[in-house]
């Protein structure tokens, strides 16, 4: 709640400092500080006093990922240095918009009324539609734009329908409220099927799972290199909270009416994603698709939800997200927003750059889920919790599609070390945020035991 | 007489809502997305919500919808310019969207009650209405504000000359 409200303080801060050409000039490191202090109160909130509790419950789980979420925001901060240089005196709209979003994604986790996952749902999706469309000078990011708004407010249609079904069926909007009702009536309405269907369809639609999915490489390539991250980490990260959120608070004891369809959902959500992926040439395209088979294993964790899985999401968030932003901010180090990035430019990168090189290799090795990077924890924790739950066939579909994976990632490793094409200069410099997030990779791969005991 | 009414601006909604799909030229398009609109806001009137209806007529048909019409005259777009698809695709979604409707058929046929009956006669009263949204609503009726913030500062951004 407090949380909430100053993320939205700051963002209304970055909007007016525009005004004053001094003011200007700091409204990133403004922001920066902000967020820090914002993460900081966020850990002492675990327990506090609560404001609007059937609207917006700030429990540990949201606590949790809320600094995630608040990490992650501040780490793109850092990283959006010279990212806004094409619109230098309306930077600060950007930024205000961003942070926007990181509100929208503070309702998204905390919701216990299903009209405050909608109104996050919203305010993170129309910030995003603007934000990818940010660069106006260029026809694909205007592209990407129009693409991802038609297609959501599409999805945003379908999720409204489920929840107005549900409505119907059960007389109220809260979480606990359609829990109980499921609890104490022993025949349900088939309307309330339905309802959980269309909800299904429009979250998966916002966490990219096919065959939703399509939206997702062509926004992920249009859109400027800083929105694409904060799409493929934040946002992936807030979606999968607030599906997971939703499912296990209002709809867990119907999970044997629903699971099926889930269980479609990941299976093309594995092959499609680790298949394409194979084909691509371009960077970006290339990490679109990655994100896409990603959240096939994070769907995992959401179908196996009947044993508490939340302890395996969280891990495999934010080893993913560590992994995701690592690479896009090697992108970001090494191309601009106009042209597309081919794999093969990363050519002789072991030469030009030997430290951001090795930082990549882990962040790519954590990503294949090669221990004792945290991807292979991440990994092995959804997959167990699945095992455990009885769903042996795509659990098993799951490892073999993630050995296709290894290709792909290997192929990345394999043109940073191979020779250059012509004569590079050495430098021996990577971006602080590359230094975080291999470091996360390392670290949490190591001790495992530093998320896990959060909850 | 009331279940009459019904079934007539039922039949009407759903009549122009199918023009709105099945017209060759945008302007008829949006004409008929107009009435489908006054149409379902006589059945707010008819489950008792009179403040709905009223920003029904007022918000969509008036404002948003005479937007859209303005937008379609400016750009010159009363012409069909519609480009045809493969075969194939027109199947497939043929077949896709058929499926959908079969499933919201069967899901409402259990839970079908025609007649337009509302939990509580007087909720859709404004004052009741206006009692809701400031008590028990307050807190995602603010949250409001940060979405329509960002909305704005958003078209800002967009339409904005260098």
């Amino acid at each position: 709640m407090n949380i909430l409200i100053l993320v939205s303080v700051l963002g209304v801060i970055s909007l007016f400092a525009g005004l004053s050409e001094s003011l200007r000039q700091h409204t990133r490191t403004i922001i920066v500080a902000g967020l820090i202090a914002i993460t900081g109160l966020t850990m002492f909130t675990w327990n506090a006093k609560q404001f609007f509790p059937e609207m917006l419950n700030f429990d540990k789980y949201a606590a949790v990922f809320t600094t995630v979420i608040l990490v992650i925001s501040t780490l793109i901060f850092v990283l959006s240095k010279d990212q806004f240089n094409h619109d230098e005196i309306h930077k600060g709209d950007y930024y205000g918009i961003m942070l926007f979003t990181v509100a929208g994604a503070i309702m998204m986790v905390s919701f216990s009324n299903l009209t405050m996952l909608f109104l996050g749902i919203e305010t993170l999706s129309v910030s995003l539609y603007t934000l990818a469309g940010s660069r106006k000078d260029l026809l694909k990011s205007s592209e990407a734009a129009f693409k991802y708004f038609l297609l959501g407010a599409f999805a945003t249609g379908f999720l409204l329908f489920g929840i107005a079904f549900i409505y119907g069926a059960t007389g109220t909007f809260s979480v606990s409220g359609i829990s109980d009702y499921v609890h104490n009536t022993p025949q349900l309405p088939a309307i309330f099927y339905g309802g959980v269907i269309l909800i299904m369809i429009g979250l998966l639609f916002k966490v990219s799972a096919a065959p939703f999915h399509f939206w997702a490489p062509d926004v992920y390539e249009g859109s400027p290199n800083i929105i694409t991250s904060f799409m493929a980490t934040a946002v992936k990260v807030t979606a999968f909270a607030a599906f997971y959120r939703l499912f296990s608070g209002a709809f867990v004891d119907v999970n044997e009416k629903w699971d099926n369809a889930l269980i479609i959902a990941i299976a093309l959500t594995l092959l499609i994603g680790n298949f394409t992926a194979l084909a691509q040439t371009g960077l970006k395209r290339l990490l679109a698709y990655s994100g896409i088979a990603n959240a096939g294993y994070m769907l995992l964790a959401v179908l196996a939800l009947k044993n508490d899985a939340s302890n395996a999401l969280l891990y495999y968030s934010i080893s993913y997200a560590a992994a995701s932003l690592g690479a896009f901010a090697v992108l970001i180090s090494v191309s601009d927003d106009e042209k597309t990035f081919e794999i093969s430019s990363l050519k002789g990168m072991s030469k030009s750059n030997p430290l951001q090189a090795v930082l990549f290799t882990i962040i790519m090795l954590s990503m294949a889920g090669i221990p004792p990077m945290a991807g292979f924890f991440g990994k092995y924790m959804v997959l167990s919790a699945a095992i455990k739950e009885g769903y042996l066939a795509i659990s098993l579909l799951a490892i073999l599609t993630s050995l296709v994976g290894i290709y792909y990632y290997f192929k990345v490793i394999a043109a940073v070390y191979s020779a250059p094409d012509t004569e590079v200069q050495t430098e021996n410099k990577a971006n602080i945020v590359v230094f975080i997030c291999a470091g996360i990779s390392l670290v949490i791969g190591a001790y495992p035991d530093l998320i896990l005991n959060l909850f | 007489m009331l279940l009459y009414l019904f079934y007539i601006l039922s039949a009407i909604t759903v009549g122009c809502a199918l023009l709105t799909i099945f017209s060759k030229n945008p302007v008829y398009s949006v004409l008929f997305v107009i009435a489908t609109f006054f149409s379902i806001a006589g059945h707010f009137i008819l489950l008792n919500a009179q403040f709905l209806a009223i920003v029904q007529v007022i918000v969509y048909a008036g404002a948003i919808m005479v937007l859209f019409l303005t937008v379609l005259m400016y750009l010159n777009l009363n012409k069909s310019v519609e480009s045809s698809k493969p075969l194939l695709i027109k199947i497939a979604a043929m077949v896709s969207g058929g499926l959908l409707f079969l499933v919201l058929i069967a899901s409402f046929k259990s839970g079908l009650s025609i007649a337009p009956t509302s939990v509580r006669g007087d909720a859709g009263l404004i004052k009741n209405l206006g009692n809701t949204l400031f008590t028990e609503y307050l807190f995602p009726f603010e949250a409001t504000a940060v979405l329509f913030l960002s909305t704005m500062a958003g078209a800002i951004t967009l339409t904005r000359k260098k």
